[in-house]
């Protein structure tokens, strides 16, 4: 017998959802809308790639399955059916009915009870994925919030998100326990956040231990970009840059001072000195620093943050099958 | 061929390609040849690509193809780059954009007219005597980035950039011209703007009707015709595809 049904109405006639008790900055998130850069059009998603699409695996999903993604905030859920859950990124304690629940593993919630999850003491960002994904309305196959687009919003309290499936009538006696210990791996976010990043095109015009830091990461920061305050850097070169194509990750040197890191919601173009640029695995990282963190920037080559990269990737893969393996053997996955 | 790219690392997943050449329109045209040309070899490493005046910033998957092997293939492809820069150019369609120069959807027509010492319905008929082309299309969303031989004038940005610059608002900064096409934070000078939708999401036809190549013609319209055409809810390239 499988534990997971399609279309079942576990109250009478109410589909299997999610209400939204306290949403403070969740919204629902997936990896953005790649590949639109001749339309102008920002890549957006999540933060912390790396945090999502683990959750995501853990629960036998699609790795770029839609999921909630929430920002140094306190959100509560309640579910009506028994659903398969993971929540990963930043350190909390997450509770179901007010007993603690993992991080890092999936689990139970049981129809009924509620989910919270706390502020985090570490780190910004939390994912939280359910089996079979969160529905909501696509653009250019994503579901991602693009303010310049105009779409996607923060949830609020009393809304109301369908579950593609639930796990109805698994049988589990210790509801909001781990159900397997899979082994994925649980990043740290001290305060001070070590960045790799590469060379890139104006690193010559700039003295790098400048550059270094520490840079303390200001409240002004956002999804296109994170400032960094601390001594401007001298630039020796002083060629105007016509605007050009600038890659997520990229170190800008703005003449206001400071840096300014670019996340995946930066705009394409911009006309700033881009002495480096940060590696695609500590943009995960960027995802998670809070304001008044600070930030080191450390020099790697492109060789090696590729090999990181690769590294990464393989680890999400076989964490996927080790999930598939584990749900599909009890029933939880067909 | 441009025969003269230089290549640099930008990212673990991303390369800054810049077009050499003895000019300006030649850099810009075989920027866009080249960026061209990639898209149709539509190679499986690639991931993003943005064309701009002179370079070419290519995103790619780096456990497809590494920085190297995506070098060597650009410089093949640059290599058998054709006439297709020249046609880029010839082959340009013009739209007509209505614009509505001054008042509150252009606040800021007077002080540049009068940074650039002239009155401001001159000013009105010299950015509308010639089509301004259209260089390549960036952020936010779909925003032609315009320019054109003959405006050598060189715009000052705002000091503090507005908060929201309304849909369709038609803007000047260094010598170049753009319109907004979505409501966004902006720092260039408001001199106009087009009751014309530049942005149709509903993901049927391309989201912007302009391209890379395209000439964006500046025609001054009264507020009644601003109002009508704003009522009937038409978007840019509905009509005129010359």
């Amino acid at each position: 017998m499988t534990a997971r049904h399609h279309a079942v109405h576990p109250h009478g006639d109410e589909p299997p959802r999610i209400t939204v008790e306290s949403a403070g900055s969740a919204v629902v998130q997936d990896l953005g809308r790649p590949g639109n850069g001749d339309k102008g059009i920002s890549v957006n998603g999540a933060a912390d790639r790396g945090s999502a699409q683990t959750a995501n695996v853990l629960v036998g999903n699609p790795p770029d399955a839609p999921l909630l993604e929430l920002a140094g905030s306190t959100t509560s859920l309640r579910f009506n059916a028994d659903t398969l859950v993971a929540v990963t990124g930043a350190r909390t304690q997450p509770l179901v009915g007010g007993r603690p629940a993992p991080t890092w593993d999936p689990f139970v919630v049981e129809s009924g009870a509620t989910l919270e999850l706390p502020t985090p003491q570490q780190g910004w960002r939390l994912y939280v994925a359910v089996a079979g994904g969160l529905t909501a309305p696509r653009l250019l196959g994503s579901v991602s919030p693009d303010p310049m687009l105009g779409v996607g919003r923060r949830l609020a309290r009393g809304d109301q998100l369908d579950l593609a499936v639930c796990a109805c009538g698994y049988q589990h006696p210790h509801y909001g326990l781990p159900l397997f210990r899979l082994g994925a791996r649980r990043p740290s976010w001290p305060s001070t956040a070590v960045v790799e990043v590469t060379p890139g095109p104006e690193l010559e015009e700039f003295d790098a231990a400048a550059l270094r830091g520490p840079w303390e990461v200001s409240p002004q920061s956002d999804q296109v970009g994170l400032r960094a305050e601390g001594p401007t850097p001298r630039r020796s070169g002083d060629a105007e840059i016509l605007s050009r194509g600038v890659p997520v990750g990229a170190v800008e040197v703005p003449p206001s001072g400071g840096l300014l890191v670019l996340l995946y919601g930066r705009l394409l173009t911009a006309g700033y000195p881009v002495p480096y640029v940060s590696t695609t695995v500590a943009l995960d990282t960027l995802g998670q620093v809070r304001p008044g963190d600070s930030l080191l920037l450390q020099e790697t080559d492109v060789p090696t943050a590729v090999v990181r990269l690769m590294d990464a990737r393989r680890g999400l893969a076989e964490l996927a099958e080790r999930a598939g393996t584990a749900l599909r053997t009890s029933g939880l996955q067909t | 061929m441009t025969g003269r790219l230089e290549v640099r690392p930008y990212g673990d997943a991303g390369l800054l390609v810049g077009v050499l050449g003895d000019d300006y329109e030649t850099r810009w045209s075989m920027t866009q040849a080249l960026a061209a040309a990639v898209r149709e070899a539509r190679p499986p490493w690639l991931v993003d690509l943005v064309a701009t005046y002179d370079h070419l910033f290519v995103t790619f998957d780096p456990g497809s193809r590494d920085h190297h092997g995506v070098e060597t293939s650009l410089r093949e492809l640059d290599d058998a780059l054709g006439e297709e820069a020249a046609a880029l150019e010839a082959g340009g369609r013009t739209f007509t954009v209505p614009v509505l120069f001054g008042g509150e959807g252009g606040p800021d027509l007077d002080d540049v007219a009068g940074e650039l010492g002239v009155s401001a319905d001159s000013l009105v008929e010299r950015l509308s005597a010639e089509p301004w082309r259209v260089r390549f299309v960036a952020s936010p969303v779909g925003t032609p980035f315009t320019d054109r031989p003959d405006w050598e004038a060189s715009v000052p940005r705002m000091k503090a950039p507005r908060v929201a610059v309304p849909p369709g608002s038609i803007a000047l900064s260094g010598s170049q011209s753009i319109i907004y096409p979505v409501k966004s934070p902006g720092g260039w000078r408001l001199v106009g703007r087009t009751p014309l939708r530049l942005v149709d999401a509903s993901g049927s036809d391309d989201l912007v009707a302009y391209r890379a190549g395209d000439l964006l013609e500046y025609q001054p319209i009264d507020a009644d015709r601003f109002a009508e055409l704003a009522e009937q809810g038409a978007h840019l390239g509905d009509e005129d595809e010359a």
